[in-house]
């Protein structure tokens, strides 16, 4: 059986076509996101209709290929799906008005980023933050823990906590349907930034450095030893591998927590207990995983939606502009869930504690990249690597074969575009 | 009249100019016998078992999904009397009678749902839950405008039939018509099941028939020519009929947008089911939940086809483009599967 979920919303009332929008968003998502469209579009009587799939990448695929039913405006979670659409030209360069919003309201680091050879095709709109580790403090007090400034320190303190009785460090999980794997790779993806640097970090997500480089074997085995091995993980093996994506945490909120530590992106916070308290005092709270020294700042892996244009009219345009404008985005924020990476939106405008506190975190600036396994073509980056990496996880000693499978289909992608 | 009289006082003031005969001696008595004024003891003993009585007989019918048995309970049920009789007192100011009709009227209640709730734990085994409801449970927990209808219709019958002796024979009728016990079985039995939204539903449709009767009743006693003996009496009636005619409108409210909601339901289920067809007319309906929640379509759909799923946001996009407004869907997709197997 499948399951699909499917969400649209809209107030069209007569049959001019409607601006057609598409993305990822569903229910209140989809509700605060069409609000920020609704701002521009109804003092201008125009007409939108958004739909939002939960399948939304094939279902892309599909409307710009076979179904020839291109939307006018996308919203793309994956970098790699916007250089691909770029490629094929399904999508143009924005244009000159957008790219200076961006200019005038994003971080340079950001709009370094989307650059693609001096064009840029995305107005990035949503920030996922994913380096973060979250633990509780109660737990760190009672047990003299403290929150690691280093990697080394942070490797220590899962060693203490490894020695522990009744509890393990990690709490990790990666079952997610079609989609399993993924969590593993953004833990692969904060010790290569880590390791390695931004630069080969990136050289690495473009297919330039291959998975067989013994750099990025060596951040593999690291990610092995510092959470894998042994009792590192709850379950062991078995345990993250079949464990839910959306239930890995719940041992850190059970009385006697199983596990002290849980890395995991901001959204995590849906899948934590209702009503929680994050914070220093809190239920629970957040580090961003340390640098490897102290004198460094630590970078962080993002996700960034990004809205793309399939069509091009004034109207559009205009839209595009505007989302890319100091203001698209600050209803979203004020409502909680949202964080905008655009430097214009006050990190006062946010009413949610936590995202205040990551936008703060990203408007001073750290080292970004993105994440790599989103950068990377999505029948390879969105798919195979999500199920070998799986298959990596649950029976150690197998990253030769498992390296080489990514990379050949690196290639063979590469060669199909 | 005076100038700053409201429109509802000066329509009592043209009726109570418009003075029909007064009732006969005989229909007096028929009305004063409905519930006696001393002595209440007795009377409440017979009532009592008479509602216990039909409301098992209903609760049973209820379970047993079998309409005879239901309408069976309706004309054993003893309700008619004390409300009837609570009407009499509204337009005769009796204030006493009122009460004490008004209190018969909440013990056959209680004991109504008590027994509907009893009945459905002892011997409603199969019906567990909500799903297990059996139509004649569920049909009595969607009530509408047209059951205010049905209400308002019988209580005028019963202020009509009650004062004439030779017209009682009508009287199961009316009871039929505005079956006041079933309902209340019903609220028994979704409340033992824990549906309280469905129980609230029943509970409305009761309170509907219960407020339309005592409304309607009145009026019709009032045009036969009955009468409060003094001045002050009728300001009491009009201060009566105000108040139950505010209770009609207060059980409206609810009914009004019940209707209107299943009405909306209706039509966006015609919508989904048009819209399945568009878009891919080699599947069917296997199961459909669809109903307007905050003005937007929730729908969730188990289909079945011979051919893998068309994308589902198209699906989504043909019911917007019928239905008009924010959509969720969730669509649970299940693939024909054929076997064939042969043995020799």
């Amino acid at each position: 059986m499948t399951i699909v979920a499917c969400g649209v919303a809209g107030g069209s009332t007569d049959d001019a076509a409607p601006i057609a929008i598409f993305g990822p968003y569903r229910g209140s998502d989809a509700d605060r996101w069409i609000e920020v469209i609704h701002a521009y579009t109804e003092p201008r009587g125009l007409e939108v209709r958004y739909i939002g799939s939960e399948d939304f990448v094939v279902d892309l695929q599909q409307r710009i290929g076979e179904g020839n039913d291109p939307p006018d405006l996308a919203v793309v979670p994956q970098p790699g799906f916007v250089i691909e659409l770029a490629e094929e030209e399904a999508i143009a360069p924005l244009g000159d008005d957008t790219v200076a919003e961006i200019e005038a309201n994003y971080p340079a680091a950001l709009v370094e980023l989307i650059d693609q050879d001096d064009e840029v095709f995305g107005v990035p709109f949503r920030l996922t933050m994913k380096s973060l580790v979250w633990y509780r403090p109660e737990v760190f007090d009672n047990n003299g823990w403290s929150t690691p400034e280093t990697m080394a320190e942070l490797a220590d303190l899962v060693d203490d906590i490894d020695n522990t009785d009744d509890i393990d460090p990690w709490c990790i999980g990666l079952e997610a349907g079609s989609a399993t794997g993924w969590p593993a790779t953004d833990w692969v993806e904060d010790l290569v930034v880590r390791n390695l640097g931004t630069t080969i970090y990136n050289r690495w997500a473009d297919g330039d450095v291959p998975f067989a480089d013994p750099r990025i074997e060596a951040s593999f085995d690291e990610f092995r030893e510092l959470a894998l091995d042994g009792t590192r993980a709850v379950g062991g093996l078995t345990g993250v591998v079949e464990t839910a994506i959306d239930e890995a945490v719940d041992p850190l909120f059970d009385n006697e927590s199983g596990c002290a530590l849980y890395k995991q992106a901001d959204f995590a916070v849906e899948w934590m207990p209702d009503g929680i308290d994050i914070g220093p005092d809190g239920d629970v709270d957040w580090f961003v995983m340390p640098p490897t020294s102290a004198e460094e700042v630590a970078p962080v892996v993002v996700g960034a939606d990004q809205v793309v244009q399939f069509t091009s009219s004034d109207d559009i345009d205009g839209l595009m502009a505007y989302l890319a404008g100091p203001d698209a985005g600050a209803s979203w924020a004020a409502a909680g869930g949202f964080i905008s990476p655009k430097s214009t939106i006050s990190v006062e405008v946010y009413n949610d504690a936590t995202d205040a506190e990551l936008t703060a975190l990203i408007q001073q600036e750290p080292p970004l990249v993105f994440d790599a396994s989103d950068q990377m073509p999505v029948e390879v980056g969105s798919d195979l690597l999500w199920s070998e990496i799986t298959g990596w996880v649950s029976t150690p000693g197998t990253y030769d074969d498992f390296a080489e499978t990514i990379d050949t289909a690196l290639a063979a992608a590469d060669e199909a575009r | 009249m005076t100038t700053n009289q409201t429109a509802f006082g000066a329509i009592t003031t043209a009726v109570r100019r418009w003075t029909p005969d007064p009732p006969s001696p005989d229909a007096q008595a028929a009305i004063e016998e409905l519930v006696p004024d001393e002595d209440l003891g007795p009377y409440l003993g017979r009532f009592s078992i008479l509602v216990v009585l039909s409301a098992s007989i209903a609760a049973f019918g209820l379970l047993a999904d079998s309409a005879a048995v239901v309408i069976g309970a309706m004309l054993v049920a003893p309700m008619m009397t004390p409300i009837t009789a609570a009407a009499a007192a509204v337009v005769m100011a009796m204030g006493k009678r009122l009460i004490r009709a008004l209190l018969v009227i909440v013990v056959g209640t209680v004991a109504a749902i008590a027994v509907g709730w009893l009945t459905s734990f002892v011997a409603g085994a199969e019906v567990t839950a909500v799903n297990d409801l059996p139509g004649e449970v569920t049909s009595r927990t969607f009530p509408g405008l047209l059951d205010l209808g049905v209400a308002i219709s019988a209580g005028a019958a019963a202020g009509y039939i009650l004062p004439r002796r030779s017209a009682t024979s009508a009287l199961p009728g009316v009871g039929i018509a505005v079956a006041l016990v079933p309902p209340l079985g019903a609220v028994g039995i979704t409340l033992e099941v824990g549906a309280r939204d469905l129980a609230a539903n029943a509970l409305l449709l009761y309170l509907t028939n219960l407020a339309a009767i005592i409304f309607a009743a009145s009026l019709m006693l009032l045009f036969s020519g009955f009468r409060p003996a003094n001045r002050q009496g009728r300001n009491a009636v009009t201060g009566g009929l105000i108040f139950t005619l505010a209770a009609v409108i207060a059980v409206a409210v609810p009914l009004t947008l019940h209707t209107q909601s299943a009405i909306r339901d209706v039509s966006l289920q015609r919508s989904v089911s048009s819209a399945v067809v568009a878009w891919d007319d080699t599947v069917r309906i296997v199961e459909m939940n669809a109903d307007i929640v905050g003005g937007r379509a929730d729908v969730e759909l188990l289909l079945s086809g011979p051919n893998a799923p068309q994308p589902a946001w198209r699906l989504a996009r043909e019911i917007d483009s019928r239905f008009r407004g924010a959509v969720d869907l969730r669509l649970f997709y299940q693939r024909d599967e054929l076997f064939e197997v042969s043995v020799r």
